[in-house]
């Protein structure tokens, strides 16, 4: 376990303050916030390669706070991976065990282990500069989780990763995040991802933390204006999966919605509000989902309006202000929310 | 109606070609001297001058002295050079001019300055007498004039080379256990080794080529440049020429083989996939 308390930092203009926190063994805490909140520099102190100006890091309550990188055992990948562009995959991955004074063949055999757990044997004998950025990923937290870490840091995982296989990737990296048994901190400024990776979200900016919760706390909950702006008011439920033919049909409260994911049991569910249509009148269309509900608030924000009904479970659509103007939409109203089975996001 | 593609001839880039013509000046103003030496040296002469004694001595003197100031050039010059690419203090900007001092100056006066200091009458010129190593016709004071003007090419080099390299691949080795000084080793150095080759290389024939400096501290041993001034002064052009011939195509020589096996290299450990 990580426990940290009271850290603070200053660099120039920038500072971090008081932050504090603790992640377990099995524990992913996901880092929520925008750039420049001080994500990055939160796990290089972690990590020691900066030295901070007050506070503690422990790790099962051994005192690191200024221990070099090297005496830490802390893994940390960069969002652009730095693999080592001299060696090839396999000796990147041996890198760890080499400078600990691993004799060859016993390495060799460690890399090829993880490798094949990570599905890249295939490439071992390849330089890194050809490989996509999935690969590159996979790379380096192979090369970090070999050396046994006591603890696993990820900046960015997915920033380099082409957004077509981002889906799938991260499902592949909750899994083996789980595998793995030891405490995570994960950081992104999508609240998407944080939502899909947490078991706890501790939300940033300008260098302290601001909030820390699940993320169904996070999201049904902000606890300051900020973090209501920057999470958005989105749909994260929670519910019962099953599969029913070729689709899944999940349980929210009163409500039913069709899922284009296969997953069953309990699940979280997120929709993003944009894409929900709303409307007056039942839809007819190819969208599997159209729910009735009343209207329960109405907020305005920027260029969007958030319309809140109670379909059986409390959903909220995002509309344009024209539309809005169109529709004429007040509290109370009954109206339709429709959405495809694949805007229902479950992990 | 149909398209009709319209087809324009460029003519040729006058701007290129002009400039072509003005460039190609300067390299004939280069390569004349040159090949003239080499072809009216005769290439009979040529061969004979390597055949010589005292030649055979001045191209060892002249290449060992390189040698061992290139590689001392390197043992202080690396470290100073990641310091320059890593910390940034104040005074760091006068610190690398000084580094370039030795480009911009007249080398007799680099030869005099060093003569100032470890000269016999100089400020550690007793000391060094007493442990044996006097400046004065030595290779000892060989070698510190090339070391002097050549260190930095050195510096300079393997400066950008460890520029070049991301601090945060350090971090990244340390925070898989490697020790400060095993990161530099096994990523910095790999990493910049084509500069720190090209630094050592350009080191090595600003050395052979030293003459300025050399020959205010030591007209003994004879190194190449002191030799074929010698032979100019004292027996005239005609005699000197052969053996000038045959030092050009030497070091030519030498120096298009060191660019092409760093250009290789280059490219292979780039390159590959």
């Amino acid at each position: 376990m990580i426990r940290v308390e009271s850290l603070s930092y200053r660099a120039g203009q920038f500072s971090l303050e008081d932050i504090s926190f603790t992640v377990d063994k099995g524990e992913t805490l996901v880092v929520l916030g925008p750039t420049g909140a001080g994500k990055t520099i939160l796990l290089e102190l972690i990590a020691g390669m900066r030295t901070p100006r007050g506070g503690t890091v422990r790790f099962d309550d051994v005192d690191l706070t200024y221990e070099p990188p090297e005496r830490r055992k802390v893994g940390l990948v960069y969002q652009d991976y730095l693999l080592f562009p001299h060696l090839t995959v396999a000796d990147n991955i041996a890198y760890g065990l080499r400078v600990s004074g691993m004799r060859s063949h016993e390495a060799r055999a460690k890399v090829r282990e993880i490798a094949l757990k990570f599905g890249i044997e295939h490439l071992l004998e390849r330089r890194t500069r050809n490989l996509s950025g999935g690969e590159q990923q996979r790379t380096a937290i192979a090369r970090t989780l070999v050396t046994e870490p006591k603890i696993l840091l990820l900046d960015e995982p997915f920033s380099a990763v082409d957004p077509n296989t981002k889906d799938q990737l991260m499902r592949e990296m909750s899994d083996m995040l789980e595998s793995f048994d030891m405490p995570v901190m994960y950081v992104t400024h999508d609240q998407v991802e944080a939502a899909e990776m947490a078991d706890r979200i501790a939300v940033m900016n300008e260098g302290r933390i601001v909030q820390i919760d699940t993320p169904e706390g996070v999201f049904a909950a902000p606890k300051s204006e900020f973090v209501a702006n920057f999470v958005g008011i989105r749909n994260v439920l929670r519910g019962q999966a099953r599969r029913v033919g070729d689709h899944t049909v999940v349980s929210l409260g009163a409500a039913e919605v069709c899922s284009s994911a296969g997953i069953e049991g309990k699940v979280n569910v997120t929709i993003r509000p944009e894409d929900i249509i709303v409307s007056k009148e039942r839809l007819v269309s190819s969208a599997r989902n159209s729910l009735s509900g009343k209207v329960i608030s109405v907020s305005e924000k920027g260029p969007l309006v958030f319309v809140t009904a109670d379909c059986g479970t409390q959903l909220t659509a995002a509309i344009t202000r024209e539309s809005f103007r169109e529709l004429r939409v007040t509290v109370g109203d009954t109206i339709y929310m429709t959405f495809k089975a694949s805007s229902v996001n479950l992990f | 109606m149909r398209d009709r593609v319209v087809r324009r001839k460029r003519g040729p880039d006058l701007l290129l070609v002009m400039f072509s013509i003005i460039g190609a000046v300067l390299l004939a103003f280069i390569v004349l001297p040159l090949a003239a030496t080499v072809l009216l040296g005769g290439p009979g002469d040529i061969f004979g001058a390597f055949t010589e004694p005292e030649v055979r001595s001045a191209i060892g003197t002249s290449f060992a002295a390189a040698l061992i100031a290139t590689a001392l050039s390197l043992v202080f010059g690396i470290p100073l050079a990641y310091v320059l690419a890593r910390v940034d203090f104040p005074g760091k900007g006068v610190v690398q001019s000084v580094m370039d001092v030795p480009i911009v100056i007249p080398h007799t006066i680099s030869g005099i300055a060093l003569l100032v200091v470890f000269g016999r009458m100089g400020v550690l010129g007793e000391g060094l007498d007493a442990v044996g190593l006097s400046l004065e016709d030595h290779l000892f004071g060989i070698v510190l004039a090339m070391m002097f003007v050549s260190a930095p090419f050195v510096v300079n080099h393997a400066r950008e080379g460890f520029e070049a390299v991301d601090a945060r691949l350090e971090d990244v080795a340390r925070s898989l256990g490697a020790t400060r000084f095993e990161a530099f080793l096994t990523v910095t150095m790999p990493l910049s080794i084509s500069s720190l080759v090209t630094g050592a290389t350009m080191a090595w024939a600003r050395a052979v080529s030293e003459f300025g400096a050399v020959v205010i501290i030591a007209t003994f041993p004879k190194t190449i440049p002191t030799l074929i001034y010698e032979k100019n002064l004292h027996t005239g052009l005609s005699e000197s020429m052969p053996l000038a011939a045959a030092l050009v195509l030497l070091c030519v020589g030498l120096f298009v083989l060191f660019r092409t096996v760093i250009s290789f290299w280059k490219r292979r450990t780039e390159g590959a996939a």
